[in-house]
C-alpha cells in the first residue's frame, strides 16, 4: 500500500466527513465509523475522484466500503 | 434571530440539500433548522405535519420517479401523475397555516424516441413539460398557501450537464449535483424571506445610475440610455426592471446629489428614458447628506430604514451609507455595466409571497403624495394651491404621548430648523419652569401628516425667548409657521412679557429659513459667529394665520 495514497485518501475522508484525522481507524469502514452513511459516502467518492483526478468505476462505488477498498482504488486507477 | 424552521417532505434522497440550505440562510442572516422526512414517506409525513411545533416553511420535494408509477413505468401518463399530485397538494392545502414550496420538474431531455415529426408531440419530455405548466397555474391560483420553485427553469440555467447527477441519480436515489441543490436552497430561503418582507424601497442615484455620465456635464439628453447603444441599453435595461419592480409594489425614490433641474430634465427629456416623475415615491436631488437623505425619505413615507435598498455608483457614498445606515441594503453599480440589470432583482430583496393589505396601504399613501405634487402644477397661485389642500391645524401644548415624537424632530430636523438644538425624550419630558413646548399637527384633504411642528419657549423675566422652532420637511412652503408662532403667543400666559426674543443659528443646512424673524417684523440686535439674534414686541409682529389654514379645537 502506498503510504502516500493512504495520507491523502484520509486526508479526504477527514475533510469530508468533518471529523479528527487521527479518529479513522486502518480499516475504517461504515461500521465503525458513524459518519460514513450514505450521504457521506457519495461525498467521499465525489471528493476522491476530484483529488486523484480519477473516476469510480459502477463496481467501485458500490463497493467502495473500507478504507482499503478505497486505496486499492485509487492505486489501481493511478 | 430566532432559527427558521423548515420541513422538507421529500421522495428521493435529498439529504444533500441541508448544508446549502444553512449556508444560503446564512448568507441572507437568517438562521435555518431544516428537518428531513422520511424518505418516500410523503403522505405519513404529511399527516402527522400538524402535531409538529410550528415550521416557517414546508417544502414538497418530488420527483417524477417516485410518483404514479414512476415516469419510465409503461403506465404512466400525464393524467395519472396529475391525479397524484392533486391528491398530495389537496393533503398539503389541508394542513393549513404553513406555506408550502412546491417544485416543478426536470423535463428529460431524452424522450427515448427517434426524432420524427410524429414524435414530437409525443413522449415523456412534452408530458413533464406540460404537467410543468400545470403545475405552475395551480401554484399561481393558490398563492396563499402555495409558492413554486421551478426545476425546469434552475435546471435550464446552468445546464442539464451541471444539475443532474445520472451516476448517483440511479445507484443512489440522489438525482441532483451540488450546483444544483445550492441553487434550489437558495430559492428555499428566498421564500422564507418572502413570507415577512422587510424592504420596500429602492433609492437611486441619479448619474451613472439612472444613466451613463454625468448630466451636469454632457446635458440632459446626452447622457446614456439609448438602447440601441452600449452602455445606453445597460441603464435602458435597468429603468425597465425598474418599473417592473414599481409594478411589484417596490417604492422608488431619487437620492442623487445633483442640480435638481438637471434631473428632471433627462427623466423628462430624454427620449430613452423610461422613468417618468410620476414614478418616484420621493425625491432628494440635493448637495445634502444622502444618508440624512435617506433618513428624511423614509421619515416621509412613514418607513424605516431597514425597509430601504440603495443603489449608486460613488464608492464614497456607497461607504456612506454602510457606514451611517447599517439597515439599509447597500449595493453598488458593478464595474462591468452588463452586469447592472439584473443586480437589484438578483438580490431577491423585494420577493413577497402575496400582496399584502400593507403593500397595498403604501400604494395608497404614494398615490396620495403623487395627488399632492401633481396638483401643485394645476394651480396660478401658491395661496390657490394651499387653499386647495384644506390644511386643518391642530396647535397645543406637547402631551405626554408626543414626548417621543417631539424628540425625534429635534434630533432629525435640519431644514427648518431656527436653531438647531437637539433634545432627548428625557430632556423634552422634564418639567422646567418657565419652559413651554408647543406641537403643531396637521391634516389635509389627501390624509393625516401627522405631527410636524414643535417651538419651544422660555418665558423669561424680560422677554419670551424662542429656543426652538421647527417644522418637517414633509410641510415646508405651506406656510404654517405664521399660524404656528401666531397661536403659540396667544397662548402665553397674560403675565408674560410683551417682549419676543429668538435667534437664528446658522448651519449647513438651514438657509432657507435665515430671514424668518426678520420676516416677521423682528429686528437684530446682536451678531455673534453663526448665531443671529433678533428681538421685536410681540404685538407688532408682521405675520398673521393665512386664511387656508383652519385652526381645529385643541384635541
Amino acid at each position: 500500500m502506498n503510504p502516500d495514497v493512504l495520507k491523502r485518501v484520509r486526508q479526504v475522508m477527514a475533510a469530508t466527513f468533518e471529523i479528527d484525522e487521527a479518529s479513522i481507524p486502518d480499516d475504517a469502514s461504515p461500521e465503525n465509523l458513524e459518519r460514513w452513511d450514505s450521504l457521506h459516502n457519495m461525498n467521499l467518492i465525489v471528493a476522491l475522484e476530484q483529488e486523484f483526478g480519477i473516476q469510480f468505476s459502477d463496481d467501485d462505488v458500490m463497493g467502495a466500503l473500507s478504507l482499503p477498498k478505497l486505496v486499492s482504488i485509487v492505486e489501481r486507477q493511478q | 434571530m430566532p432559527e427558521s424552521k423548515i420541513f422538507i417532505l421529500r421522495n428521493f434522497a435529498v439529504d444533500h440539500i441541508k448544508r446549502p440550505l444553512e449556508k444560503a440562510g446564512q448568507l441572507q442572516g437568517l438562521p435555518v433548522e431544516v428537518t428531513l422526512g422520511g424518505y418516500d414517506n410523503v403522505v405519513q409525513d404529511m399527516l402527522s405535519l400538524p402535531g409538529q411545533p410550528g415550521h416557517d416553511l414546508i417544502v414538497c420535494s418530488l420527483t417524477l420517479d417516485g410518483l404514479a408509477g414512476g415516469l419510465w413505468s409503461p403506465s404512466w401518463s400525464l393524467e395519472k401523475a396529475k391525479d397524484a399530485l392533486t391528491d398530495l397538494y389537496a393533503l398539503l392545502e389541508k394542513q393549513g397555516r404553513t406555506r408550502v414550496a412546491l417544485n416543478t420538474f426536470v423535463p428529460p431531455l431524452n424522450p427515448w424516441l427517434p426524432q420524427t415529426p410524429a414524435s414530437s408531440h409525443s413522449g415523456r419530455t412534452t408530458a413533464v413539460r406540460e404537467l410543468n405548466q400545470w403545475i405552475r397555474s395551480f401554484v399561481e391560483e393558490k398563492a396563499g398557501v402555495f409558492s413554486l420553485i421551478d426545476w425546469e427553469n434552475l435546471a435550464a440555467g446552468i445546464g442539464y450537464e451541471a444539475a443532474l447527477d445520472p451516476r448517483f441519480g440511479m445507484m443512489m436515489k440522489a438525482p441532483f449535483k451540488a450546483a444544483f441543490l445550492e441553487l434550489y436552497a437558495t430559492e428555499i430561503i428566498r421564500i422564507v424571506q418572502a413570507v415577512r418582507p422587510r424592504k420596500k424601497v429602492l433609492a437611486l442615484d441619479g448619474d451613472n445610475t439612472l444613466w451613463g455620465g454625468v448630466v451636469g456635464e454632457l446635458g440632459p439628453t446626452n447622457v446614456a440610455i439609448d438602447p440601441s447603444e452600449y452602455p445606453g441599453i445597460a441603464f435602458y435595461r435597468l429603468q425597465f426592471e425598474l418599473l417592473q419592480l414599481r409594478e411589484q409594489g417596490v417604492l422608488l425614490v431619487a437620492c442623487s446629489k445633483n442640480n435638481e433641474a438637471d434631473f428632471w430634465e433627462v427623466i423628462e427629456k430624454h427620449p430613452h428614458c423610461l422613468l417618468k416623475r410620476e414614478h418616484f415615491a420621493a425625491t432628494r436631488i440635493n448637495w445634502t447628506d444622502k444618508a440624512e437623505n435617506l433618513a428624511s425619505m423614509a421619515e416621509e413615507l412613514r418607513l424605516t430604514l431597514d425597509s430601504f435598498v440603495f443603489l449608486d455608483d460613488n464608492p464614497a457614498e456607497v461607504d456612506r451609507i454602510r457606514q451611517a445606515c447599517p439597515d439599509v441594503t447597500v449595493l453598488q453599480v458593478p464595474e462591468h455595466l452588463y452586469r447592472l440589470p439584473g443586480l437589484v432583482s438578483g438580490q431577491r430583496l423585494f420577493d413577497r409571497v402575496s400582496l399584502s393589505a400593507e403593500d397595498l396601504e403604501r400604494a395608497r399613501l404614494y398615490e396620495v403624495e403623487q395627488q399632492r405634487t401633481s396638483s401643485r402644477s394645476s394651480f396660478q397661485s401658491v395661496d390657490d394651491f394651499l387653499r386647495s389642500l384644506e390644511m386643518r391645524a391642530d396647535i397645543h401644548e406637547m402631551k405626554a404621548e408626543e414626548i417621543e415624537r417631539v424628540s425625534q424632530l429635534t434630533q432629525r430636523t435640519n431644514q427648518f430648523n431656527l436653531t438647531t438644538r437637539r433634545y432627548t425624550e428625557t430632556e423634552i419630558g422634564a418639567e422646567v419652569p418657565g419652559r413651554k413646548i408647543f406641537t403643531l399637527s396637521v391634516a389635509d384633504r389627501f390624509g393625516d401628516l401627522g405631527l410636524v411642528g414643535v417651538a419651544i419657549l422660555h418665558i423669561l423675566d424680560d422677554c419670551v425667548e424662542v429656543d426652538s422652532f421647527l417644522l418637517s420637511c414633509r410641510v415646508i412652503g405651506r406656510k404654517l409657521e405664521h399660524a404656528f408662532l401666531l397661536s403659540i403667543l396667544q397662548e402665553l400666559p397674560a403675565h408674560a412679557p410683551s417682549l419676543l426674543r429668538a435667534a437664528y443659528r446658522r448651519t449647513a443646512k438651514n438657509a432657507q429659513v435665515a430671514s424668518l424673524w426678520s420676516d416677521f417684523g423682528l429686528q437684530t440686535t446682536e451678531t455673534e459667529g453663526d448665531n443671529i439674534v433678533f428681538t421685536g414686541e410681540i404685538g407688532s409682529l408682521t405675520c398673521e394665520t393665512p386664511s387656508f389654514i383652519l385652526l381645529t379645537a385643541n384635541s
